[in-house]
């Protein structure tokens, strides 16, 4: 079972995620609602999973899953992204995020995303 | 004793002379002689003779002459005495050999006389082999003869059966027949010695078990025939007195019990013979006890059994091997020409040992030739077996050879198949490696989709060859998809594959396959050709787009005259004034102008002119080039430039389409528009199935709207009416104007009613319009007064029909009532004047005594009210006596028609759509159906637990939606995002962000469904709020309420549109 870190500015969509990381079994170890807290929140916890979002005030997930993962090469982080745009999800995974999920966030997809990046453990 | 014996011999001899006794004779030239028939025999039953006694016997009486060539007495417990007499004619003492050729016998005496005394010889398997006179393998007794008689007796006692091939020989016949024999004998033996170990080597090298039975049998067989044949005595175990014998029961048991198991194999009797075989089975067992039980019982009885036993087996492979024959076995012809050899052999063994048939040369050689042709054939048979084998193998090897061909043909075939139907498909596969590179074997369907052969070529670029941008992309993501072990991130990389191309002129749908082929990693791609369905798309929203077209201009011509006279006003005049407007530079001018081109193309846009969009945006392109050079151009180059443009032509084409669907007869007469029914109606059904229901709910009201007509209109032909039936009464009557609004209505809902009024104008002029001298002489003018007016209050629409006549007489209404029965004298009492005047409305009720062809018949003003029931209207009678009567009549108005801009009526739906389709996402939350939209006051805003709103806006319009829902609906919705137990602490912030998520949510999708550009909504964030107060610096031009039972709770859902499209239509 897997310390998970959320990253979202929604108040409502870190509530959301933190209901299904937890029914599935893991623990929420902490949140962050932007980018710079969710690099201080990492180094913090140093938790088995992150869900990063991608739009968010002061640094976005894009530049935030760049600063951790240079940090922490080890780094799960998945991209939540409410828009289909390619080339940012692109980006994400070339800069070492495992994978992406779309908004609106669907429970089944988060479970089989994050059981998969933790049965490649 | 010596003596007495020499007397009797001498008498015996006398008298032998006498009575001619059978006599051996010898002369110098004898060298073998055989003495079987020449001997003669005495059987001592009891045993209990000495050679004393013997001599005492007279061998005329007492002895009986042999008559057997090779004596032969098969098994006795006897103890046998033969008496022989030899008769010397060489005329000097001469040695002999005398020979018992039978290696077996276990006691032997042979007793000679001499000078009237005798001297005794013992030999047999009872003495150890080195203790013999003459080492010989047989019994051999040097015997010297002197001239003339020599009697000689020979003591025989043996277990073996009584075999005695008896020989004379001369020393050097003897050795001559040795010399002759031997080798004979060895060359037999290492025969026999060769096939034994060359089986073994082949069991070696070949692994077949077959090659050590039979090994073991020829090993078997030869020990027993060595034995047999004396050689194991002399060379392998003199001393062995016991095991001399036993060993011959020994090694027949050996060599059975071997030989059925060789043939039990050789001839696969598991398989082919299993009777055979289980008996087979069984004998081996007994062969294989009698191995053992043979040695500690007596020699004859072991002998005897064993003999049957090989008896037994002989027969029983031979039985086997005929049956073989039968049944045509190939390799069973050898064995059975081998076993009937060796069949042959044993049984003259057999027949010789039971002396059945006497010793001679095939007794004596029989069983040698025998096994020797057994062997011989066997290992043929192994061999033929081996070379049918090999046979078998080449045939294998050939047939194999051949299914090999067979199957390489069939995977060629299939291959060619596969190749087939990859061609025929009509889908291209092609795959590539982590370069790219497009491999050998692709489908047909591919060069017909890229026109060229694509093997080697680049994949990104042949499927983007004019966007480096898309293909850069494309490599990107291939290359990072190769280079991905992760499963997770390669099947997130693979979602982000294209799933279209637009490729020479083809839309084509693609379809990614990662594959593993020989270790490497590999991308298929399936390419469909989807332009049909495409076009066909294309060709549907063509179509559509014509025909929202035509809706929208139609439904908004008034708005859309007004555009296009500005935009006529504009290319033809305005615009070189702007060119020219000295109030602000050139530049600026350009760019103002630039601007009015867009809001034209914007306003067109709206009205899905696609070819004056399309005009539109060619000059914006080329504005905006010569904007970027304004340095270098003048005022004359943008007037020609405009010039050049034939602006005001840029709406021809889609005029055209227009006419061509309307018809010629179509179009603008001056701001009007004139159009046949019927081309509605055929817009009408065309818009019924092409457009999907949503849109359909929105565009049919407008057509339908345009064949709507005014209630002025409706009412206009009574005018002639009034006339013309004025005449008929021989009354003046007018009928001069409609008043009132011009309220549109749809036809086909109130002409039934329309038609009614045929009625009430009849009864105005029949019954209330004076005859034109009554009319003077009240001082009413010569011409009776018809009017109509028409009003709007509400929904309804109020029709006034109002005469100057007589008005209705209450008085007379009664008494006709009462003449025709429908109501007594007394229950008109208690009616009042109006109710009286309201029974001119019944059915049965005519005003007037006779009943003329025009009015009257008692049907008139109650088909008004039928008609009215029908609308759920109703009337109401004024009448003033002889001022006149107004029959008013109160109709629902049944469609609003004020205008609501199609834009934001797509909007709304989308927005339903989507709000639909996030609430279906929540598995215990079932959607009713979804209302339409409905038309309210901003006072009927009526808000519930906890309300968001959210700011819309597109560069044409804005309007806020507001999202209202109980407490105990949002706690349902948020199941959608955090569990019961955390809502039941009623957190409210927790249901203020759900809520205001969703709307987030379900607007943000309205984008999604909208998919036209020029819709595209930007969004604000959500607000929650609490009142409406917000609304108060806001103007607010409609407002639209859903209402959105879902369950047993419900949504309300409000547009308050604030700022309305840039062409406010009927309004």
């Amino acid at each position: 079972m897997a310390n998970v870190l959320i990253v979202d500015d929604s108040l409502i969509m870190r509530r959301s995620l933190g209901q299904i990381i937890k029914r599935a079994g893991h623990t929420v170890i902490s949140e962050a609602s932007n980018g710079i807290e969710a690099i201080e929140e990492y180094a913090k916890h140093n938790p088995d999973l992150v869900t990063m979002d991608i739009s968010m005030p002061c640094m976005d997930g894009l530049e935030s899953l760049k600063s951790i993962m240079s940090e922490h090469p080890q780094a799960n982080i998945i991209i939540i992204s409410a828009y289909s745009q390619k080339d940012m999800v692109l980006d994400a995974i070339e800069n070492g995020a495992k994978s992406y999920i779309l908004k609106p966030v669907s429970e089944r997809k988060v479970n089989e995303i994050v059981r998969k990046i933790l049965d490649t453990q | 004793m010596k003596h007495n014996i020499s007397i009797l011999f001498i008498m015996l001899i006398l008298s032998s002379i006498c009575s001619a006794y059978t006599l051996i004779d010898i002369d110098p030239d004898t060298g073998r002689i055989p003495m079987g028939d020449k001997i003669y025999i005495l059987e001592d039953r009891e045993r209990v003779f000495i050679i004393d006694d013997i001599v005492q016997k007279d061998i005329e009486t007492d002895f009986y002459l042999s008559d057997q060539p090779s004596l032969s007495l098969g098994f006795t417990g006897s103890t046998y005495w033969f008496a022989f007499i030899i008769n010397n004619n060489t005329g000097k003492e001469t040695e002999f050999l005398l020979e018992i050729a039978y290696p077996l016998l276990n006691y032997l005496a042979l007793y000679s006389f001499s000078d009237g005394s005798y001297s005794a010889k013992e030999t047999g398997t009872l003495f150890p082999f080195y203790e013999r006179e003459f080492e010989h393998r047989n019994f051999v007794f040097p015997i010297v003869l002197k001239p003339g008689i020599n009697n000689f007796y020979l003591k025989c006692r043996t277990e073996s059966s009584m075999d005695l091939p008896i020989y004379l020989w001369s020393y050097d016949a003897f050795q001559a027949n040795e010399r002759a024999e031997n080798p004979i004998w060895w060359l037999y033996f290492g025969l026999l010695l060769t096939m034994i170990v060359y089986n073994i080597l082949i069991f070696i090298s070949i692994k077949d078990a077959k090659y050590l039975y039979y090994s073991l049998f020829i090993f078997g067989s030869s020990f027993f025939q060595f034995s047999l044949s004396g050689l194991s005595f002399q060379y392998l175990w003199p001393d062995q007195l016991y095991w001399v014998t036993h060993n011959i029961p020994f090694f027949i048991c050996f060599a059975i019990f071997w030989g059925t198991m060789f043939s039990k194999f050789y001839l696969d009797t598991k398989v082919i013979l299993p009777y055979w075989d289980r008996i087979a089975n069984y004998l081996m067992i007994a062969y294989l006890s009698w191995l053992f039980v043979g040695l500690v019982l007596p020699y004859r009885i072991s002998i005897s059994i064993a003999a049957i036993f090989s008896f037994i087996f002989v027969s029983s492979v031979f039985y086997a091997g005929f049956i073989y024959l039968i049944k045509k076995v190939k390799h069973a012809r050898f064995f059975i020409l081998a076993w009937i050899a060796f069949f042959l052999g044993v049984l003259l063994v057999v027949l010789k040992t039971f002396g059945i048939m006497p010793g001679g040369f095939l007794s004596k050689w029989g069983f040698q030739v025998g096994i020797t042709i057994n062997v011989l054939f066997l290992s043929l048979g192994l061999a033929d077996k081996v070379n049918f084998l090999n046979k078998e193998l080449d045939d294998l090897n050939k047939n194999l050879e051949e299914k090999v061909n067979i199957r390489t043909m069939e995977i060629k075939n299939y291959a060619n198949t596969l190749k087939n139907i990859m061609d025929n498909t009509g889908e291209g596969f092609l795959t590539f490696y982590d370069d790219l590179i497009i491999n050998k074997n692709y489908s047909l369907e591919c060069e017909s989709i890229f026109k060229t052969n694509i093997e080697d070529k680049y994949f990104p670029e042949l499927l983007y060859p004019f966007s480096e941008q898309e293909a850069q992309f494309l490599d990107r993501l291939l290359k990072k998809i190769f280079h991905t072990k992760e499963e997770i991130k390669k099947d997130a990389l693979l979602s982000l594959l294209p799933s279209e191309a637009f490729i020479n002129n083809m839309y084509i749908n693609l379809k990614f396959k990662a594959i593993e082929h020989k270790g490497r990693q590999m991308i298929m791609v399936i390419l469909v050709d989807a332009t049909e369905k495409h076009n066909l798309e294309i060709q549907m929203e063509t179509e559509r787009n014509t025909l929202r077209m035509i809706v929208k201009i139609l439904s908004d011509h008034d708005a859309f005259f007004d555009i296009y006279n500005d935009y006529k006003d504009f290319v033809s005049e305005l615009i070189y004034e702007f060119v020219d407007d000295p109030k602000r530079t050139f530049h600026e001018n350009m760019i103002n102008i630039y601007r009015i081109i867009h809001t034209f193309k914007g306003s067109f846009s709206q009205y899905n002119m696609q070819g004056a969009v399309d005009e539109l945006h060619g000059f914006e392109t080329k504005l905006s080039e010569f904007c970027q050079d304004i340095e270098n151009k003048t005022k004359e180059d943008a007037i020609a430039l405009i010039r050049d443009e034939d602006l005001l032509n840029s709406l021809q084409k889609d005029f055209e389409i227009i006419n061509n669907i309307l018809g010629r007869n179509f179009f603008f007469k001056e701001n009007m528009i004139n159009i046949e029914k019927n081309k509605l109606k055929e817009i009408e059904s065309k818009v019924s199935s092409i457009f999907p229901p949503e849109e359909i709910k929105i565009m049919l009201p407008e057509i339908k709207k345009l064949r709507y007509k005014t209630l002025k209109n409706l009412l206009k032909p009574y005018q002639e009416y009034v006339l013309m039936s004025g005449e008929k009464f021989e009354k003046h009557v007018k009928f001069e104007s409609i008043t009132g609004s011009d309220v549109l209505v749809d036809p086909d809902n109130y002409s039934g009613f329309i038609k009614s009024l045929v009625h009430v104008f009849r009864n105005s002029i029949d019954h209330g319009i004076e005859y034109p001298e009554e009319r003077r002489s009240l001082g009413k003018d010569e011409s009776g007064n018809i009017s109509c007016h028409i009003s709007q209050k509400n929904n309804t629409l109020i029709i006034s029909v109002k005469d100057d006549g007589r008005g209705i007489n209450a008085q007379e209404i009664a008494e006709k009532i009462i003449k025709r029965g429908l109501l007594s004298p007394e229950d008109i009492n208690y009616l009042s004047d109006e109710e009286i005047i309201d029974y001119i409305f019944t059915d049965e009720f005519s005003s007037k005594e006779d009943i003329s062809d025009f009015s009257g018949r008692g049907i008139g003003l109650g088909a008004v009210r039928g008609e009215l029931c029908k609308l759920n209207g109703r009337y109401e009678i004024k009448s003033i006596s002889g001022k006149g009567t107004e029959f008013l009549f109160y109709l629902p108005f049944i469609e609003h028609s004020d205008f609501i801009n199609i834009k934001i009526k797509k909007v709304m739906y989308s927005f339903l759509k989507s709000l639909r389709s996030n609430m279906k996402d929540i598995a215990d939350i079932i959607t009713s159906d979804i209302s339409s939209p409905s038309l309210i006051e901003k006072d009927m805003i009526d808000l519930k637990d906890i309300t968001a709103s959210i700011n819309v806006k597109n560069t044409t319009f804005e309007f806020t939606i507001i999202f209202s829902m109980d407490n105990s609906f949002i706690k349902k919705l948020s199941k959608k995002y955090i569990t019961e137990d955390e809502i039941m602490n009623d957190d409210d912030i927790i249901l203020k962000e759900v809520l205001k998520e969703e709307l987030n949510i379900i607007t943000g999708n309205t984008n999604g469904i909208l998919k036209d550009a020029n819709c595209i909504l930007s969004i604000a964030p959500p607000e929650i709020i609490s009142d409406l107060s917000f609304l108060n610096e806001t103007i607010i031009y409609d407002c639209w309420a859903f209402n959105i039972n879902v369950n047993d709770s419900n949504i309300s859902v409000y547009f308050i549109i604030n700022k309305p499209v840039n062409s406010p239509g009927d309004k």
